[in-house]
């Protein structure tokens, strides 16, 4: 890898996942890759720290991998003048509080959960996102669990495509399926 | 005529004509309009339909509230029927259990019994098939009785039509078909979903259905309250009396995200499609029956209960436990001081197991563990997660397999609901 290069990922809901995905995507990064390979926690739930603390006990991938825990947005952060290839930027879920951090990014990744229930964050944040016009087209979206229909009503409603994300059943044990949808988000 | 009513949508289209979804702007109750052109169909056709089904009442026909015309098209104005046609459901589902095989047939059997018993003269409907039976809710409803008629003293009065595949073989080659050619049809749907569930259809089932569907009409089921006490058999023979022993299942979540919702919403899909009647509560004031509601197809009955395909719940814990019958499936989010206060017949704790919500899967264990029936759910995790869980805590753990879709029935969702559930009967 020539250029450093940062993945931000970030969650419309609470427990949508992006703990997960930003682990599977480190994963990728390091044995598919064989990229130097940082994760940064800026959403503060310490899920990060408490992975950190795995590592140690693990013998796992995971243990090539250099953890950031509990980076705050607002200072300099630690992990800019490090010299790592990639970069996964674990966002959290409060959009308000990791914005900024996250459309630095070089590749931005907005994770959601499309059953019923869940809708109205939906809703709401994409509201936010056209009202403040902060729409990037650098963004992907990706959709956890909802229907087809479901999928399509938002793409008619917002005329941004949406991609399906699969479930990854062990971020730490890769399989072939994981891999080929991990590519593309690289 | 349509000046009375504001169109939201179009439901239907066919060969001149079109059904609209309305509503009426004085009343403001949904309507279906059907819009007939005079220059395609038969009048005397679209206003004998109109005709006959106006005189029935009965909870599974859809009513007639009016019929006008004018110089080009007739206008028949019906009860809006919201669900899902058994033809959409036989084409979503993965499988149907048997219960949901009986279930429906039994209702069916009460609309057939209502139609060859009217008075003065019975009625033959002559298309059954699962494209004219919507099912709302808990309700099946038959509609489209285009070609209908009475049975009358001088034989029958109206044609020989069907769907290939339902009809009856007497009205293939011109015979006067009796209520035997419904009974014939009525075999040919549950087949449809016994095929979609042949290894655990029981031989008491598939036997009614070869009975229905006999060549010859004098030895099928004489009527559809034979064919109604045939099927009560099998419920009898099969049915587990969990009403006796379950009322209200809790379910609570580890962690924000755990999928509390996700599989209670499952789990009262599983039961209602057993035939076990069962009321979905959020009880931590969340507005997931709310945003049902708002699901096309979902329906919202006059006591404010929200039905869409086997779910079926309400917003007020009121409504919920007036209901003497049947369960009630408790949504407590991540309240686990509330699951563990109002303590249900069953408490189903759902964690993640992933490597950063051990500990609090851990710490929300400790606070249920005093419930005596409680049942650890390991949802969105790896198994070999589940099983160090299950060896920390000295408790038999069950593992949620990925479930896109929680209103469908899948078969590793449903073996596991009955696995769960049997063991603690």
């Amino acid at each position: 890898m020539d250029k450093k290069e940062s993945i931000g990922i970030l969650g419309v809901q609470s427990g949508v996942g992006v703990t997960h995905l930003s682990v599977a995507m480190m994963e990728y990064s390091l044995r598919y890759r064989r990229s130097a390979t940082a994760i940064v926690e800026l959403s503060g739930n310490h899920e990060v720290e408490l992975l950190q603390d795995h590592r140690k006990r693990s013998l796992h991938h995971t243990g090539r991998a250099q953890f950031f825990p509990n980076q705050s947005c607002e200072s300099p952060a630690e992990w800019v003048q490090a010299s790592y290839d990639t970069y996964i930027v674990d966002a959290g879920s409060d959009y308000y509080r990791s914005r900024q951090e996250f459309m630095r990014c070089d590749k931005k990744i907005i994770l959601m959960s499309l059953s019923p229930w869940k809708k109205r964050e939906v809703d709401d944040f994409m509201s936010y996102i056209y009202e403040t016009g902060k729409w990037n087209k650098s963004v992907t979206l990706l959709a956890h669990l909802g229907k087809k229909e479901d999928k399509k009503e938002f793409q008619r409603r917002y005329k941004i495509p949406i991609f399906c994300c699969p479930y990854i059943e062990d971020p730490f044990h890769l399989k072939e399926a994981d891999a080929r949808f991990l590519r593309t988000l690289f | 005529m349509l000046g009375r009513y504001e169109v939201i949508d179009i439901l239907g289209e066919g060969a001149g004509s079109i059904v609209y979804l309305t509503r009426h702007t004085k009343l403001k109750t949904y309507r279906a309009v059907k819009c007939i052109s005079k220059t395609h169909s038969m009048p005397t056709s679209i206003f004998s339909e109109a005709n006959l089904t106006d005189s029935l009442r009965h909870p599974g026909i859809p009513m007639i509230y009016d019929m006008e015309e004018d110089d080009q098209r007739i206008y028949v104005v019906e009860e809006y029927v919201q669900g899902e046609s058994l033809e959409q459901i036989l084409l979503q589902q993965e499988s149907v259990s048997q219960e949901y095989i009986v279930q429906i047939g039994l209702q069916l059997c009460d609309i057939l019994i209502f139609l060859h018993n009217h008075k003065p003269y019975p009625i033959l409907y002559q298309d059954l098939k699962p494209a004219h039976i919507i099912v709302c809710g808990n309700q099946v409803k038959l509609i489209d009785f285009g070609i209908a008629g009475y049975i009358t003293n001088q034989g029958k009065n109206f044609q020989n039509y069907g769907t290939r595949g339902f009809a009856a073989p007497e009205q293939y080659h011109g015979g006067c078909p009796e209520i035997q050619a419904d009974i014939y049809a009525f075999g040919a749907v549950l087949d449809c979903f016994a095929k979609k569930n042949r290894h655990s259809c029981s031989k008491q089932l598939r036997d009614i259905i070869a009975k229905c569907m006999r060549q010859n009409p004098k030895r099928r089921y004489g009527s559809a309250e034979e064919v109604k006490a045939a099927l009560n058999r099998v419920v009898d023979h099969g049915r587990k009396r969990w009403n006796n022993l379950l009322h209200s299942i809790a379910v609570v979540g580890a962690s924000p995200g755990a999928g509390v919702t996700h599989i209670a919403v499952a789990l009262n899909c599983y039961l209602n499609r057993r035939g076990q009647s069962c009321m979905y509560v959020a009880c931590t004031g969340g507005d997931v029956t709310d945003c049902v509601s708002r699901m096309s197809a979902a329906k919202v009955e006059q006591n404010g209960c929200v039905s869409y395909q086997h779910f079926l719940g309400t917003c007020e814990w009121d409504t919920a436990m007036e209901r003497r019958e049947g369960m009630c499936i408790r949504d407590y989010g991540t309240d686990l001081q509330g699951a563990v206060m109002e303590e249900g017949d069953i408490t189903i704790l759902v964690v993640t197991l992933s490597v950063w919500r051990q500990e609090a899967a851990l710490k929300a264990y400790e606070q249920v563990k005093c419930l005596p029936n409680l049942v650890l759910l390991c949802n969105g995790s790896d198994r070999q997660q589940a099983k160090k869980f299950a060896a920390l805590t000295g408790r038999r753990i069950y593992y949620f397999p990925y479930d896109p879709n929680p209103f469908r029935e899948y078969q590793e969702k449903e073996a596991l609901f009955t696995r769960m559930l049997k063991r603690k009967e």
